[in-house]
């Protein structure tokens, strides 16, 4: 008797722990979801259609102007779409592997940034698998790279900034010159340490300063150069902004590299939303 | 029977809400508001008071076990913390609360609750910190203590606001015959 009920004891905690680890983290989640999903549905359902009451001209002026947008964007989507399909012939002439669509973005609300303890370098969003997003998939927003899905729950996802510590972006230096070549080298967050330091500067939740290392030490680099991605991984689109380099690039400690402070194009610190890249 | 089960949802609403307002809210001091921690304090100090009382008085009382699994499980998961990282936390300070709750005995809830919540918040952030966890107070260790400074205005806010609401759903104690 006693042997069943401990044999009954230990089958049901095995059992509790096998669902928690399997489960557990992406239903607490779920469960708190609806209440962090409020706020934006307040904000969406009461607060803008009574500010629309109230400013009537401008919800106009702005309903103008970005049909306007829509209508200029269409006729870009039809040159993007046939110089698309150009590319994708002359890839097949060329017998080149096609190259990764990354025309498929989700639109998604910012729920909160550092999670429940404020842990630097990481936001919630709030859309999930359902909508199609993955783990892996790419954050951005019109001005730049956000970051990368690391977790995702049915409704919800966890996005690793560019400014944590554990991201690494290979980018490219952007230059009209032609004599500047290419210059690749790869982005470093949350890396103030190593190269300023005193860390004690760090202020969370601002723009924090990225670091691009491994650049070529033959070739100076002006400040203000644009440092986008270089589309290697296939993780981020090629070409897309990661930031600007703050000062000329230096050399490293062992002489054999230049690396420089860059600042990230997008204000990580005041998102409202983001776009998702939709593995298809 | 009503009453336990009333109470028993009340209690995990109030850590469900709590845990959306925490990930919502920004960082004092690089440090987000416990408002997890506050509420289940309370509510682990309230199960301390049931016990005593005459009306709920249980030989063995293990809400306040569930009450800590469940904040701390919530906590885990919307900080992405390594699963137990703050199950164990939690544990361990619900039953250090029990404890020294027995022993200030004639201090209020709300201050017993208030005092057990500037204590515990700094030593939970070291406590994240040594499980690897970046954070603000991985730059210095005693960036920790700056979590007294959220934890303060948490339990300012968190305490009163539980004890009122409590009091409006009929739940405290005194409103059901019984005076702490």
């Amino acid at each position: 008797m006693l042997k069943g009920r401990l044999f009954i004891t230990i089958v049901t905690a095995v059992t509790v722990v096998a669902l928690w680890v399997i489960f557990g983290r992406s239903a607490a989640i779920e469960t708190v979801y609806p209440v962090e999903n409020g706020r934006n549905w307040f904000y969406r359902s009461v607060v803008s259609p009574v500010k629309a009451v109230f400013h009537p001209m401008a919800v106009d002026a702005e309903n103008r102007r970005l049909k306007a947008e829509l209508e200029k964007n269409k006729i870009n989507r039809t040159v993007v779409d046939n110089l698309l399909n150009e590319m994708v012939r002359l890839r097949k002439a060329l017998n080149y592997p096609p190259s990764k669509d990354f025309t498929s973005w989700i639109a998604s609300p910012v729920l909160g940034y550092g999670g429940a303890i404020g842990a630097s370098g990481m936001m919630r969003v709030g859309k999930g698998s359902l909508d199609g997003v993955s783990v892996g998939s790419a954050v951005v927003v019109p001005d730049g790279i956000v970051g990368r899905v690391v977790e995702v729950t049915p409704h919800t996802a966890v996005v690793r900034l560019i400014t944590s510590d554990s991201l690494r972006i290979s980018c490219e230096v952007e230059s009209n010159d032609p004599q500047f070549g290419k210059v690749r080298g790869v982005v470093y967050g949350g890396s103030m340490t190593k190269l300023f330091g005193d860390k004690s500067a760090t202020v969370q939740y601002c723009v924090n300063p990225l670091v691009v290392r491994h650049l070529n030490r033959d070739i100076s680099i002006p400040s203000r150069a644009r440092i986008v991605t270089s589309g290697l991984g296939g993780v981020y689109p090629k070409g897309y902004l990661i930031g600007y380099l703050v000062d000329e690039v230096k050399k490293d400690e062992t002489g054999l590299e230049r690396e420089g402070m860059v600042i990230p194009s997008a204000d990580l610190a005041a998102l409202e939303d983001v776009f998702i890249h939709r593995e298809k | 029977m009503r009453n336990k089960f009333v109470h028993i949802a009340f209690s995990v609403l109030s850590i469900v809400i709590s845990a959306a307002l925490q990930d919502m809210a920004l960082p004092i001091f690089g440090i987000k508001p416990p408002v997890i921690l506050a509420v289940t304090l309370f509510t682990i100090i309230k199960s301390v008071a049931d016990e005593r009382s005459q009306v709920n008085f249980r030989m063995v009382n293990f809400k306040w076990l569930f009450f800590a699994l469940i904040a701390g499980a919530m906590t885990d998961a919307i900080g992405s913390l390594p699963s137990g990282c703050a199950v164990g936390f939690f544990l361990i300070v619900s039953i250090a609360v029990r404890i020294t709750s027995r022993v200030l005995e004639e201090v209020s809830r709300v201050v017993t609750g208030w005092l057990a919540l500037v204590v515990a918040t700094p030593i939970f952030m070291t406590w994240i910190d040594v499980w690897g966890v970046s954070t603000y107070v991985s730059d210095s260790p005693f960036r920790a203590l700056l979590a007294i400074v959220p934890a303060a205005l948490t339990g300012f806010v968190v305490f009163p606001l539980m004890q009122w609401i409590e009091k409006a759903v009929g739940l405290d104690i005194k409103s059901q015959g019984v005076i702490s």
